[in-house]
């Protein structure tokens, strides 16, 4: 089932507890499939918890359609398929690491 | 059951100030604007209150509302259960009142955590062995532990379950974007909500609350007076505490899909307001809403939903504002805040602003109403501590016939 | 005749390639890799894995003495083989003392073993020897060192590997040394260590041995020959007239020199391949030297069930980054933490503690047959079943020992700690029971609802130059 991602690149977003904001966008190439990751940075810096800071990636998927449409605020639109393949995910979250040195990778 | 509060005591004035990071307010100031309101809500001056139960996790005795209240030498408790102060702070009130000992006394909630000059809260230390790695524990590492079971026990795959509680934040947002008095009145998307990083996995930085500043009061009365007083006062019709053992990390009979005490206090409560029915006959509720996790499972533990069921609701806005049963139509934990020992008091003021017609009084200009048609009954509850071991509240206010 | 009755090692499960340290400074990184203890293992949790090993099956009540070596002590004053015995449940009526200060404390604590054995002033002795010495960062030793540890248990009866003879020589050669204030170890010319040091000193242990024995070289299966240098090692074998495939290998590409520790790990490691009848030579080094003469019997044959040394080797995680090093030695100034600070440890309520905490005891009802434990913040000791709510009628019940299944977990992000995420696991123990542990030598992305993990003991915080200790879990791999 393919979703839209909206690329908003360096929009910081703050929840009651903390903010974070997408900073950099990437793309691996992983069996002809073309697989979308941001890097991200936030911090929990108003929590219950207690606070701290993070990078971390996030994979919406492989893209199908590249910012073929807006959105109402003129961001670029692409359509992606999330990845659910256990081997691709381990692949993609070994490449993250060892070429960002990210440990935390969430996939949509 | 031996007694119960039902109709026996009401509501005759409430106050709540704004929640937030108040760097603008100490906690006499905070304490003074509360209690100020409510006293001007129940058309009655500070002189007529006989005596005060004051709720916090930080303050220090009764002294704390006293002395910048000036309370002349009247009793004054101080009360603290976690989470729950607030609420335990006014079920002693109104039992003073049932009891016919006052009939007119003071519950006032507050926490003022932003002097501290660190985010979030201690780890509690007490000297002890520090063995016990609880000790050590965080609430989102305790709360996640729901979230892990959960979906490991529904069958919920990983977007499953994280899309279910980021519609259970979604929708807090939605009612707090439009409270004029929240900590947090941002609009945010599912999208934002699902993309932020992980604080304890799999719980996000949007399925976890804040702390804020902030204070809520009420005056609480015997029924015959506020009736003479006022033309709609809210009365009380169930106040329950569940205090569990905390054997949830120690027996192998507890399941982590749902909070036992939150279950025999609500069982309680309903007994004892007469319901049968939550589902169908709670018009309105706010819950401890620390995480979103605990929001979906407290829908089933409420009897709101059937067990395994909640997503289903979740995701059908069954809890919407403009839904069968809202909740959190302040924003919760999660969006007006959470001072500890305040945020009972604060949830039982939008219970008793709705009932009264009164909650458009906190909209944000340009927002549609946020008042609910009709209201008759209103449910609240707190969690203090973690799923394993906690002292729960759950409280039912309405309209006198309901 | 007094000897060992069982052995067990430890291995920590993070190995550094020397590549990458030799990467980080422009240097050739040298052979293999080395163990690199976790962030809160010391030598005294690494006692406890060792003795953990070695006493599988063994009736713990029954030891009564625990001598533990190492020349990295946590404390300075303060005894850690209490600490150790009472983790590993060996009862309080035990003749406990630590050797420390210097490389021959493992194989002097052995020797101290085996005469109180074979005095029958003691019955069982267990012997622990762990080190985790520190090299500066970008010198020699940092590549060299590396962390471990042995435990060898000595008695009378059912006896493994008899001890034949043993020669002993003393002296106040000081080739490296420590004073209390110094983080690493310094060194006086190296070819002077070596030269009139480690080829010699040995070599006279050895010969003189041999001649007390009557035993010939080439009557020797293997012979655990200390050395801080795999070349140098290989250099001393020779010279005192061993064939290479006499000497087992000192383990220095795999673990590296861990001080006190490894020649009693080298011996482990030759006793998993030994034969009834074998004869082992073992050859300490460090301000003398200790050779000792053991021969293996037909006992070694119901030994098999344990990770020793060989089983360790394999259960490893390549930790890549120096810098996680740097951080788990406490090398590098971080930060300051914007968390409000962990409370102090209680030594009071940690003594009152004591028999249930440290060794994890919780009990058993004896009115429903419930295990449980108790941990709260303020007390380890279970009054009320949590069941039945009968009081105080209880017989005590073990968890150490006992593994489990994950019931439910969490990686917690903002925890704090020196390597988050903090892994947090609700464990249901085999037998009953449950318990919220830590999860340590966990890849966050491997944990699942069910799971198995077992016990493992680790430093849990320190505040006020004080350790405190407590139970964690990590998966099962064999």
């Amino acid at each position: 089932m393919t979703r839209q991602f909206v690329h908003a690149l360096n929009e910081e977003y703050r929840s009651i507890s903390g903010w974070y904001q997408l900073y950099k966008e990437e793309i691996v190439e992983h069996d002809g499939k073309r697989i979308l990751f941001l890097l991200g940075e936030g911090a929990a810096d108003s929590a219950c918890c207690g606070s701290g800071g993070c990078r971390y990636a996030l994979v919406p998927g492989s893209v199908v359609d590249w910012k073929s449409s807006k959105d109402e605020e003129g961001r670029p639109i692409s359509l992606v398929e999330p990845v659910r393949d256990p081997m691709i995910k381990e692949e993609v979250r070994r490449y993250i690491r060892e070429k960002e040195g990210i440990p935390q990778v969430q996939f949509w | 059951m031996p007694g119960s509060i039902r109709n026996r005591v009401a509501i005759l004035g409430m106050g709540c100030t704004r929640f937030g990071e108040r760097w603008d307010a100490s906690d006499a100031d905070l304490i003074v604007d509360a209690a100020y309101q409510a006293f001007k809500d129940a058309g009655i001056g500070p002189e007529e209150v006989q005596a005060a139960w004051v709720g916090t996790s930080t303050g220090r005795t009764g002294m704390t509302i006293s002395e910048p209240l000036r309370l002349q030498y009247i009793p004054v408790t101080r009360v603290e259960n976690a989470c729950a102060t607030a609420s335990d702070a006014f079920r002693n009130a109104c039992y003073s009142v049932a009891a016919g000992i006052y009939d007119m006394v003071l519950a006032i909630g507050i926490d003022k955590f932003k002097d501290s000059g660190i985010s979030g809260l201690g780890d509690g230390g007490t000297p002890g062995p520090s063995h016990s790695m609880i000790a050590e524990s965080t609430p989102p590492r305790s709360f996640a532990m729901l979230a892990t079971t959960y979906f490991a026990k529904y069958g919920l795959s990983y977007e499953e379950g994280k899309h279910m509680i980021g519609r259970v934040s979604w929708k807090s947002h939605q009612n707090g974007m439009r409270n004029k008095n929240a900590h947090f009145q941002g609009n945010v998307t599912m999208d934002q909500i699902i993309n932020a990083p992980m604080v304890s996995w799999p719980l996000g930085l949007f399925d976890c609350c804040g702390v804020s500043d902030g204070c809520a009061a009420a005056i609480i009365t015997t029924p015959e007076i506020a009736k003479a007083r006022k033309k709609d006062p809210v009365f009380v019709k169930a106040l329950q505490i569940a205090m569990a053992p905390r054997d949830g990390n120690f027996t192998q009979n507890f399941d982590f899909l749902h909070v036992e005490a939150t279950v025999r206090a609500a069982e309680r409560a309903y007994e004892e307001a007469g319901i049968k029915n939550p589902r169908e006959e709670i018009s309105m509720a706010e819950v401890h809403d620390c995480f979103s996790i605990t929001e979906a499972v407290t829908m089933e533990d409420l009897r709101f939903s059937p067990r395994g069921k909640v997503r289903d609701d979740i995701e059908n806005g069954f809890f919407d504002l403009d839904g069968k049963l809202p909740v959190q139509l302040d924003g919760g934990l999660k969006c007006f805040g959470h001072p500890i020992g305040a945020s009972g008091l604060r949830m039982l003021y939008e219970m008793y602003l709705h009932l009264q017609g009164r909650a458009d009084e906190l909209l944000n200009p340009g927002f549609p109403s946020r008042q609910l048609p009709n209201p008759k009954l209103g449910l609240t509850h707190n969690l203090g501590g973690a799923p394993d071991g906690c002292a729960i509240f759950v409280g039912i206010v309405g309209l006198e016939g309901a | 005749m007094a000897g060992i009755v069982s052995f067990g090692a430890y291995i920590p499960y993070y190995r550094l390639p020397r590549g990458v340290i030799g990467q980080m400074w422009g240097q050739p990184g040298g052979r293999g890799e080395k163990a690199v203890a976790g962030s809160d293992e010391d030598p005294v949790t690494m006692s406890v894995a060792a003795g953990l090993d070695c006493l599988k099956g063994i009736q713990t009540k029954t030891i009564n003495a625990l001598f533990m070596a190492t020349t990295c002590s946590p404390y300075r004053e303060r005894q850690c083989a209490n600490i150790v015995a009472n983790a590993l449940d060996i009862p309080r009526a035990s003749r406990n003392a630590d050797f420390t200060n210097c490389l021959r404390a493992g194989t002097s604590a052995m020797l101290c073993a085996l005469d109180a054995v074979k005095a029958g002033s003691l019955n069982k002795v267990l012997v622990t020897a762990a080190d985790m010495r520190l090299g500066g960062a970008a010198g020699g030793d940092e590549q060299a060192f590396g962390d471990g540890s042995a435990a060898l248990l000595f008695g009378n009866e059912k006896v493994a590997v008899e001890v034949e003879g043993s020669h002993t020589f003393s002296d106040d050669l000081c080739d490296f040394w420590r004073d209390g204030d110094d983080k690493f170890i310094r060194h006086w010319e190296d070819r002077f260590g070596r030269e009139e040091g480690y080829l010699k000193i040995p070599a006279e242990a050895v010969e003189a041995l041999l001649k007390k024995c009557n035993t010939a070289k080439g009557d020797i299966a293997k012979v655990c020959l200390y050395g801080a240098n795999a070349r140098v090692q290989a250099t001393l074998g020779k010279k005192m007239g061993f064939k290479p495939e006499q000497l087992q290998n000192p383990l220095l590409d795999t673990v590296g020199d861990t001080g006190a520790a490894l020649p009693l790990m080298i011996l482990v490691a030759a006793l998993e391949e030994a034969k009834p009848g074998d004869r082992i030579l073992l050859v300490s080094y460090g301000n003398g030297s200790d050779a000792i003469m053991l021969r293996v019997t037909e006992e070694i044959k119901n030994l098999e069930n344990r990770r020793g040394i060989k089983q360790h080797l394999n259960i490893k995680k390549t930790l890549n980054s120096y810098g996680r090093y740097l951080r788990w030695r406490d090398m590098i100034s971080l930060a300051p933490a914007a968390r409000p600070p962990a409370g102090a440890a209680s030594m009071s309520a940690q003594w009152r503690e004591h028999e249930t905490a440290i060794p994890l005891y919780g009990v058993k009802c004896k009115q429903c047959g419930t295990p449980q434990l108790y941990l709260s913040q303020s007390s380890t000791r279970a009054h009320i079943c949590l069941q039945c709510q009968a009081r105080d009628d209880f017989e005590p019940y073990r968890f150490a020992d006992k593994p489990g299944t994950v019931r439910s977990f969490s990686h917690d992000f903002l925890a704090g700690g020196i390597d988050p995420p903090a892994t947090a696991a609700v464990v249901d123990f085999d037998g009953g029971g449950r318990g919220q542990f830590l999860m340590v030598d966990r890849e966050p992305d491997e944990c699942q609802v069910g799971m198995r993990v077992e016990m493992t003991f680790r430093q849990l915080r320190h505040t006020m130059g004080a350790h405190t200790y407590f139970w964690k879990c990590k998966p099962v791999r064999d």
